[in-house]
């Protein structure tokens, strides 16, 4: 069995943990997040026939309350990095945080989500973000954590990147 | 630079020159005679040092010479004795395999010592385990853990261990510093919580990263040692690589830090590579379990040495009831005891056997139908009637009571006739006719232990009757008189009748009865003078006696002087005359056994 650290970091309100919520049952309380800034799930699965036993670290959105704490995203193997798809300076702020996650561990596997894919008629990213993304070789995938849609291709992309 | 000697010695060199060389065979000669000339001796010692590695043989005797002392010198580092394991494993497996015999003699002077050094602890912990288990359902403090588990809905053996437990590792995860990635985690047995390992590892790796940040001066290495929760504590030691966190129950001393410090230390030096290259598969890993369960440690209150004092109350209530089984069997014992005393002393019972068994006593004997009822008997001791079987087989007892009332209701006298028997001699006395005396005389003798019927009164229980009141009878005399002291008129009355009474019985049975007047004197005087004055007082109430009407008894004076005083030892009371009354013909005139008979 394969164990491995992934992060879910973006700005605030982006839906990190709606997203954790939809993937996987949540045992540890929420609390730890407004407190600690960080709460870490579980999630196992299989990528192919190789059995991967996902370690989730929910890190809180970097704001003015509460600065990401870099100590977290050490040992990552890998990252989601989460936009919310109606605002447009989470973007921005995610390649931030990719500079920060890098800057941390290096280069590692992620995927960036395109969050709240269900309110397409809000929609606030430049049409072409996404082709031009993945010709850099980036996972972009539109999910939403209300319908659900995307959010298990969204983790097991990623595991499969950081596998291979 | 000199050249004069390469031609010489180039040949010989020539098969260890380099093959690249071919094309150009003199210039690579010219080449090695170069190299000659310039290092000849050290080439010489490369040459040779170069054959000492690859020559086995060799190489093994260099090595050989130092492997003692590298061994000694790398003796205290672990790594050595865990490179050595499989290698001695493996030999002694192979060892034995070959001949166990040897590796059996090798081992046999230990093995005694091992055994008994085991067979020890074991014993010592069964006793520890017997005292516990008493203690834990017997004592006050044990009621109150259960009232405890009751009320707060724990289980009863974690309430124990709470109260009994000094210290006690719960569990130990072994976590990788960088990833918080679970490498390893062992629990203790019993721990009923179960807990998501990988969770509990990832939180714990964010805590400790959460206050590092907050509170540790930046850079400076700090780390959180200790986390406090209600009665548990969470030690954490920390390597390079990995981090060690024990879940502790209680108060752990000083020394187990040190432990598990060695225990990080030690998985370090086995798996320090696989640690820093970890990349999420746990399955290289797999051994370090068996590090970490050494850790799992506990150590229980100190119970006094010896006896816990719920033992000792249990015991002492033990000899409380021996004790007091004792005592009443004793007591028990000494009713039965007087029972069968009185049983005995009763007339017309005879008891031939008796014991007791399992609290039931039991008794066989002889009993006269005319004696008493010995259940009447058994009733008036503090016996549980229960606890008595009893086996009564009927007999005729021969006593002179029993005979005489067998022989009332055989004979059936009238009511005016008295019947009474001595020395198997039925008297009746009083009016009878003469039909009855005929019939009465036939069936008398059918009695047992009647030889003959006789009318009138029995001389021997006249006197039974009389002798000790004519016996006790004391004349008293001044002192050198030969004079009754005055004031005696009413026992000499007394007297005079009793034997009157005694000389009719006599007249009655037709047979002579001898009464002693016995003088006596006091110590004054000469023995002979003592002797008359003696003789000369029975005399004297010998003739009183005659002159008062008493006939028919032999009445023989005699002397005793002051030889044989009475008992009272006051030299008025010796001077005295007192009686003693003989029957001739009987075998055993002595009072005191006749005092029995008359019953």
């Amino acid at each position: 069995m394969i164990q491995k650290k992934i992060c879910m970091i973006g700005a605030s309100a982006v839906g990190k943990t709606s997203l954790v919520a939809r993937y996987i049952r949540n045992d540890f309380s929420e609390k730890y997040h407004s407190s600690m800034g960080v709460k870490v799930d579980k999630k196992p699965l299989k990528v192919g026939d190789q059995e991967v036993e996902l370690m989730l670290w929910d890190i809180y959105g970097d704001d003015e309350f509460q600065k990401l704490r870099t100590s977290y995203l050490r040992g990552s193997a890998g990252y989601l990095l989460v936009v919310d798809g109606t605002r447009r300076s989470t973007l921005d702020k995610a390649m931030e945080l990719k500079g920060t996650m890098e800057q941390a561990v290096g280069v590692v596997p992620f995927v960036l989500v395109l969050n709240k894919a269900d309110l397409t008629e809000a929609w606030d990213l430049p049409a072409d973000l996404e082709t031009r993304m993945q010709a850099e070789g980036w996972l972009v995938l539109r999910s939403s954590a209300k319908t659900g849609a995307g959010v298990e291709d969204a983790f097991a992309g990623l595991a499969s990147r950081m596998l291979r | 630079m000199a050249e004069p000697t390469a031609d010489s010695e180039g040949s010989e060199a020539a098969p260890r020159a380099s093959p690249a060389a071919d094309g150009n065979g003199s210039a690579s000669d010219d080449l090695f005679e170069l190299r000659r000339l310039l290092m000849g001796p050290e080439h010489e010692r490369v040459l040779d040092l170069q054959d000492r590695f690859d020559d086995p043989v060799r190489l093994a005797s260099d090595v050989g010479r130092v492997l003692p002392e590298s061994l000694i010198l790398r003796g205290q580092d672990p790594a050595v004795s865990r490179a050595l394991a499989p290698a001695v494993e493996e030999a002694l497996q192979a060892s034995v395999r070959a001949n166990p015999q040897t590796l059996a003699d090798a081992l046999f002077p230990v093995m005694g010592p091992a055994i008994r050094k085991y067979l020890t602890e074991a014993l010592a912990g069964m006793l520890e385990g017997l005292n516990r288990a008493l203690e834990h359902s017997f004592s006050p403090a044990s009621l109150g853990w259960r009232w405890e588990a009751m009320r707060t809905g724990k289980p009863f053996a974690e309430i124990v261990l709470l109260h009994t437990v000094l210290y006690r590792v719960e569990q130990v995860f072994l976590i990788h510093r960088q990833t918080g990635l679970l490498l390893q985690h062992v629990t203790a047995e019993d721990i009923a919580e179960q807990v998501d390992a990988d969770m509990v590892s990832g939180m714990l790796t964010a805590i400790r990263d959460f206050v590092q940040d907050s509170f540790g001066k930046p850079g400076s290495g700090d780390s959180v040692e200790e986390l406090r929760v209600g009665e548990r504590v969470v030690w954490v030691e920390q390597s390079p690589h990995a981090i060690l966190a024990a879940v502790i129950r209680g108060a752990p001393p000083k020394d187990l830090r040190i432990s598990l410090q060695t225990t990080l230390e030690g998985i370090h030096a086995r798996f320090g590579s696989e640690l820093e290259e970890f990349q999420g598969d746990t399955a290289p890993l797999a051994p370090i379990r068996e590090y970490l369960e050494p850790c799992l440690l506990s150590q229980y209150r100190e119970k006094n040495q010896g006896i816990s004092p719920t033992l000792a109350g249990v015991l002492v209530l033990i000899a409380l009831l021996l004790g007091w089984w004792g005592f009443s069997s004793l007591r028990e014992g000494r009713r039965w005891a007087d029972y069968l005393h009185r049983l005995e002393a009763e007339p017309g019972v005879v008891v031939i056997s008796q014991g007791t068994r399992w609290g039931t006593h039991s008794v066989i004997g002889l009993r006269d139908p005319l004696s008493r009822d010995p259940l009447e008997i058994l009733s008036e001791t503090d016996l549980n009637p229960d606890k008595v079987v009893s086996r009564w087989e009927p007999y005729q007892a021969l006593l002179p009571r029993f005979i005489v009332l067998r022989a009332r209701a055989l004979l059936q006298p009238p009511p005016e006739v008295t019947l009474s028997f001595s020395n198997g001699v039925l008297y009746a006395r009083g009016p009878v006719d003469a039909a009855w005396l005929a019939e009465a005389g036939r069936l008398a003798k059918l009695l047992p232990g009647v030889i003959l019927f006789q009318r009138g009164e029995a001389l021997e229980s006249s006197l039974d009757r009389l002798r000790p009141e004519i016996e006790n009878c004391k004349l008293r005399f001044p002192s050198n008189e030969i004079q009754l002291q005055p004031g005696q008129e009413e026992i000499w009355q007394r007297l005079v009748t009793h034997l009157r009474e005694v000389a009719a019985a006599a007249a009655a049975a037709g047979r002579p009865v001898r009464v002693e007047v016995r003088g006596h004197a006091d110590s004054s005087g000469t023995s002979e003078g003592n002797l008359k004055l003696s003789l000369d007082r029975a005399t004297l109430v010998r003739e009183l006696l005659l002159a008062d009407g008493v006939a028919g008894l032999e009445l023989e004076a005699q002397g005793l002087g002051s030889q044989r005083a009475a008992a009272d030892r006051s030299s008025a009371a010796e001077r005295l005359v007192t009686f003693r009354i003989v029957l001739p013909s009987t075998k055993e005139p002595a009072p005191q056994s006749k005092a029995k008979e008359p019953r």
